[in-house]
């Protein structure tokens, strides 16, 4: 008789099992990647892929380790009769082949799922919904150790490169209203107040480093006094706006 | 008879036959079912059996019903210390036919399927090795004329252990050619109440009806050939015979490798006569003590603690 035909019968018994074993280490292997995803900024693509992997792999190791024995473990009444055949496979002859088409039919008998680790699929089972109900606790509470990303992209402040464009996108474009000309109609948000220095550029207050101050004959528009400065009061919208743009900054 | 061999051939019901000629056997031989059980294994391993007992336990009664339950021809030589080789063999005698005198060969009591060589310890050694010769070659030479003996051949030896008195106990060489030596006990109470009402009532001595015959025998004797064994059973086997020359605080001389070949068939036949197409490890540890029994030597330390040959090989095979 073909050894192969023994072997035939015996993956195809085993097969099952071992299917479905592979596809619990395919869902075990997802999920604990997935909750290392709570961690870490992982994309969603690398538990799928690294589940997927790691479970084919554990398939065609499973499938190639078939052997006799594993009949043998589970039923040991079977075993001479098995180690018989397996010893005698190339001898031909009456008493040979009645002894094949006999452990043909008694394998016949044997259970699919009685090469399941039982234990072992319990354990994994148990794992399996242990970590899927720590990742539905840890989402419901919002435990997340590493979200600042997650935060601050809220806010958009730190989206961009300068923290000012970052304002201006959260209050629109705010014009201060001074005596230095803006353009009030492209702003949104208009605060209306006094510059407390000077509104020179750079290279003008350098001029006027370099010159004596005193020579210099400041625009009495372009800058108020101190007294001013210090004794105008906002209106309450302006004082709200500018008391809700700091409250953003400090969060 | 075509349909026992069509059912041996069958395979399938080998031990609904051996089970039906069990059957037939205890309608004369009551108990003694293991003896019984070795002497078809003997028969089947085309092989001959020693048996060792005490007078009046049914040496005789049970080797007649098995060549009756075989349909085999059988004979029975009583080996006396005056019995000559030609008793055994035959001779050739001088008979006139038609006034001519010619040689004309009588065939021995040995022509037969099953003999029955009865207290074979009590003929000188030259009559034992006449027929020790002819159970090794199957064949009968006398002047220059060999006679082959008609297959399947059996021979029967026995022994009384008790009456050693003026016998020729047989050389270890000569009952290694036995592949079984068979030791027959009493029978239990039981067993014994159920002899004495077989054999005092009227009309006692069953008739036992023929189950098999010789091309029956021939075909199980094949089949128990091809019986297949297991690489690790039959490396315990041999493990076995090789440890009983390696135990020298036990045993003075070993078995030969003759042994080891009987083991392994005897296993085999056992196997067949259960109805299973393989060995299995039990077959081999139960057979070993009947193969090995007559083929040790105990060492005097063992014969000092009190081992039997039966202890020892019990001891090995475990």
């Amino acid at each position: 008789m073909d050894r192969k035909i023994l072997f035939d019968i015996l993956k195809k018994k085993i097969f099952a099992v071992i299917l479905f074993e592979s596809i619990l280490d395919v869902f075990l292997v997802f999920v604990a990647v997935f909750f290392m995803t709570i961690f870490f900024p992982i994309k969603m693509y690398v538990p799928i892929l690294t589940a997927v992997i790691i479970g084919l792999i554990s398939f065609v190791i499973r499938y190639r380790n078939i052997s006799l024995y594993m009949v043998e473990d589970r039923y040991p009444h079977l075993r001479e009769i098995l180690r018989t055949c397996a010893d005698n496979i190339e001898v031909d002859n009456n008493v040979v082949k009645v002894l094949f088409t006999d452990l043909k039919k008694r394998l016949s008998f044997v259970s699919n799922f009685s090469f399941l680790n039982k234990r072992q699929v319990v354990f994994k089972v148990v794992i399996l919904c242990s970590m899927a109900f720590l990742i539905i606790l840890t989402s419901s509470f919002k435990l997340q150790i590493m979200d600042i990303p997650d935060k601050i992209s809220g806010f958009s402040i730190f989206d961009d490169d300068s923290p000012q464009d970052g304002i201006v996108k959260k209050l629109g474009k705010i014009s201060l209203q001074s005596n230095v000309d803006t353009d009030l109609e492209e702003s949104d948000t208009v605060i209306d107040i006094l510059s407390s220095g000077t509104e020179l550029s750079f290279e003008e207050e350098k001029e006027a480093k370099d010159l004596d101050f005193n020579d210099l004959e400041a625009d009495s528009a372009s800058y108020v006094s101190e007294k001013t400065f210090y004794e105008t009061e906002f209106s309450e919208d302006d004082e709200t706006t500018i008391k809700n743009y700091f409250d953003k900054l400090n969060r | 008879m075509t349909d026992e061999i069509d059912k041996i051939k069958n395979l399938e019901k080998l031990k609904e036959t051996f089970m039906s000629v069990s059957t037939e056997m205890e309608k004369a031989v009551v108990g003694q079912k293991k003896a019984v059980q070795h002497i078809l294994v003997a028969i089947l391993c085309n092989s001959n059996a020693l048996l060792e007992s005490v007078p009046g336990l049914g040496k005789t009664l049970m080797i007649k019903t098995i060549a009756k339950t075989l349909d085999l021809k059988y004979s029975r030589i009583q080996f006396t210390p005056d019995l000559m080789p030609t008793d055994i063999i035959g001779t050739y005698l001088i008979d006139e036919v038609h006034g001519k005198k010619e040689f004309r060969f009588e065939k021995g009591a040995i022509f037969a399927n099953v003999v029955l060589a009865d207290e074979i310890n009590r003929a000188t050694p030259k009559t034992q090795s006449a027929l020790l010769e002819a159970m090794q070659e199957r064949q009968v030479t006398v002047g220059n004329k060999t006679y082959e003996l008609s297959p399947p051949f059996f021979v029967l030896a026995t022994q009384n252990p008790i009456e050693q008195e003026g016998t020729y106990p047989l050389p270890e060489a000569q009952t290694d050619r036995f592949l079984l030596k068979i030791n027959l006990d009493y029978p239990s109470f039981d067993e014994e109440n159920k002899i004495v009402d077989m054999m005092t009532k009227d009309g006692s001595g069953s008739r036992v009806n023929p189950m098999m015959g010789e091309k029956s025998i021939m075909l199980l004797q094949k089949l128990t050939r091809q019986v297949p064994i297991a690489n690790d059973i039959k490396r315990k086997a041999v493990e076995i015979v090789l440890e009983t020359r390696n135990k020298k605080d036990l045993i003075e001389w070993g078995a030969s490798p003759r042994a080891s070949i009987g083991l392994v068939m005897a296993a085999k036949a056992k196997a067949l006569i259960e109805g299973r197409k393989y060995v299995s490890l039990e077959d081999v540890k139960e057979m070993a003590v009947p193969i090995l029994r007559h083929r040790i030597i105990l060492s005097f330390e063992a014969e000092r603690k009190g081992f039997t040959t039966d202890d020892v090989i019990e001891k090995i095979a475990k």
